[in-house]
């Protein structure tokens, strides 16, 4: 696999392909929303698979979120399809013709005078069964090529659950980006993905309320990153505080994983200390600057 | 030679295979006091004794000569530097004796000098009752020096009640006034003085700790600590807090104040600690829980515990604090 590399859903560009690896339904719906107002923002046309039933509430988040996306669907700029009539509108899955499909709708947008196009789209589960792990890896490879070389970018959706451990695995195998977690802010902490690295900027406090929701956002990362050796970034300079079970939670969580890293930009001084005193030694941790 | 007099080498050495050995050296002058630590070092150096002494930084300077002549054999702490908080040392000297465990082993700790404060004297006195129980049965022969001739005399008191033996005019001999560790630790000796008239006070246990800890920043700054200190107290106070929350029925009360250049913040509530060493033994880093008040103790400048059918006191001291 390539080097992972995040990409918060607003950052995502042209020449992007970035697999979207959702745990939840809500995750999935933020990053997709993301993803549609900031291709409209950029003047792409934006295609986004949605059920029918699902369109209208999916249209009024997006104009409550300011994209006027009410407006965009009247034009063209915005075109929500159910997933069946994306990749199985024969009524089986075809990956070369669902590619070309792509290829004919990208140069369509540019002749129509958009920037580029963005497409995201998933299997539902209506359709999971259609297509088998082999097509599912030659379509993903057929999108790499696409989008790399065209005026656009893909979000792929996938859930975490339920799906079978290998067509995930062969569908992070063929990205080379991923999206990034959002954000998150409890009014003591907030947690933003760093869109350049693999890691989180933390900002506020952490204590015994939120320490263990730090510690999932970073397992998540580390999960993220396979088998590998995992080197999580986290820019520090905006907390002010992290109290020692709290850290302590976190040098459990990379003692146990044992591939985990975890590179602390300028961090607290209190949290120098704690690291200091209690894993001085430890592979677990690097301060930064030391 | 006040030590050897009590036996001959060859029974010195069975006789210290047994436990602690916790001498007091009450000394009167800077000769008798390099005599007698250059030949208990000696000593323990000719029976393959690992050596530490640890004393204050002008005492370093006076056993220049032993300490040059063996550099590469005894380790040398300044108390002044590490051991303001004498909770630190404990934990100095257990990774002392882990290092050295097949070996009988030899510490010099001076805690005491003339003109350091009162509630850290207190303090020094409560560690070296704690000594007796928290080194019980490690074959370990500690010699703490007392200035005999400028300390208080509450202070030599102290050492007598705390320690089983005494060294003093060259002769050792046990200490009349020693005391039974728990029963003095658990009787007013070292009680706290009440927190002044118009300290601020306020409670915990409604909020979040994240609005205490504000309370805490806002007091330790405006007292004059610099960012660090403020930092390692919050820290400090955070961990005390949280023992609170979980130990002491989840409410406690806070007061602060200055006292002599330090800031002193306090968390008092209902719990109980009934284990004396509490915040004193190295914690096991991946533990769930059990680090806070050792934490404390490395953090704060001095910690004095106290519980019991009252309740318990955390009393965290940070020096750096504006003068009244």
């Amino acid at each position: 696999m390539a080097q992972l590399i995040l990409r918060p859903p607003p950052a995502i560009d042209h020449g992007d392909h970035v697999c979207g690896l959702f745990d939840s339904a809500a995750e999935r719906q933020w990053a997709m929303e993301e993803f549609v107002v900031a291709g409209l923002a950029a003047g792409d046309r934006v295609m986004c698979s949605c059920e029918r039933n699902e369109q209208e509430s999916f249209v009024e988040r997006l104009d409550i979120a300011g994209a006027n996306a009410s407006s965009a669907v009247r034009t063209g700029q915005l075109v929500l399809r159910p997933a069946a009539q994306i990749y199985v509108p024969q009524g089986y899955f075809d990956p070369e013709l669902t590619a070309r499909m792509l290829i004919r709708a990208i140069d369509k947008a540019v002749e129509d005078g958009y920037c580029g196009y963005r497409a995201t789209g998933g299997l539902v589960e209506s359709i999971r069964d259609a297509i088998s792990v082999s097509q599912l890896q030659e379509y993903e490879q057929l999108l790499e090529a696409t989008y790399s070389t065209m005026p656009a970018a893909g979000l792929c959706q996938y859930m975490t659950f339920p799906v079978s451990l290998d067509p995930l695995y062969l569908a992070k195998e063929a990205h080379s980006m991923f999206v990034s977690k959002p954000a998150w802010d409890d009014g003591t902490l907030s947690v933003t993905p760093l869109a350049d690295r693999i890691g989180i900027r933390l900002d506020g406090e952490v204590d015994e309320m939120n320490g263990s929701h730090l510690r999932d956002v970073v397992e998540e990362l580390a999960k993220s990153c396979g088998s590998t050796l995992a080197e999580i970034h986290l820019e520090l300079a905006g907390l002010r505080f992290v109290d020692c079970a709290s850290a302590s939670l976190l040098a459990n969580l990379a003692q146990a994983r044992g591939n985990l890293r975890l590179v602390l930009h300028d961090p607290p001084e209190s949290l120098r200390r704690v690291v200091g005193l209690f894993w001085p030694e430890s592979y677990s941790f690097e301060l930064c600057p030391s | 030679m006040p030590f050897v007099s009590r036996a001959t080498s060859e029974e010195k050495t069975h006789e210290m295979v047994g436990g602690f050995e916790h001498i007091a050296f009450f000394y009167s002058s800077e000769a008798e006091y390099v005599d007698v630590i250059g030949e208990f070092v000696e000593e323990g150096l000719a029976l393959g004794e690992p050596t530490l002494i640890a004393v204050p930084t002008d005492k370093i300077e006076f056993l220049g000569g032993i300490l040059s002549d063996h550099s590469l054999e005894i380790g040398i702490i300044d108390v002044n530097l590490l051991g303001r908080n004498p909770a630190r040392l404990n934990t100095v000297f257990e990774r002392f004796y882990e290092e050295n465990k097949s070996f009988r082993t030899r510490i010099v700790c001076e805690q005491s000098w003339p003109g350091r404060l009162a509630t850290e004297s207190l303090e020094v006195a409560r560690h070296e009752a704690i000594s007796n129980i928290a080194l019980e049965g490690r074959m370990c022969t500690m010699l703490c020096p007392y200035d005999y001739a400028n300390l208080k005399a509450t202070v030599v008191f102290d050492a007598a009640r705390t320690h089983p033996a005494i060294v003093h005019g060259g002769i050792t001999q046990p200490s009349p006034d020693f005391t039974d560790p728990y029963a003095l630790c658990n009787s007013d000796a070292f009680s706290l003085d009440p927190p002044p008239d118009g300290c601020r006070l306020f409670e915990i246990g409604y909020s979040p700790l994240i609005s205490y800890r504000m309370k805490i920043r806002a007091g330790a700054s405006a007292a004059g600590l610099d960012s660090g200190k403020t930092a390692d107290l919050v820290l400090a106070f955070n961990e005390a807090a949280t023992n609170t929350m979980v130990h002491g029925n989840g409410w406690g009360e806070v007061r602060t104040w200055s006292d002599s250049g330090q800031f002193v913040c306090e968390v008092a509530d209902k719990g109980l600690i009934d284990n004396l060493l509490v915040g004193l033994r190295l914690p096991d880093p991946y533990a769930d829980n059990g680090r806070g008040l050792w934490l404390a103790n490395q953090l704060c400048d001095l910690v004095q515990i106290r519980s019991g059918s009252r309740g318990t006191t955390v009393r965290l001291r940070m020096s750096g604090a504006n003068k009244d």
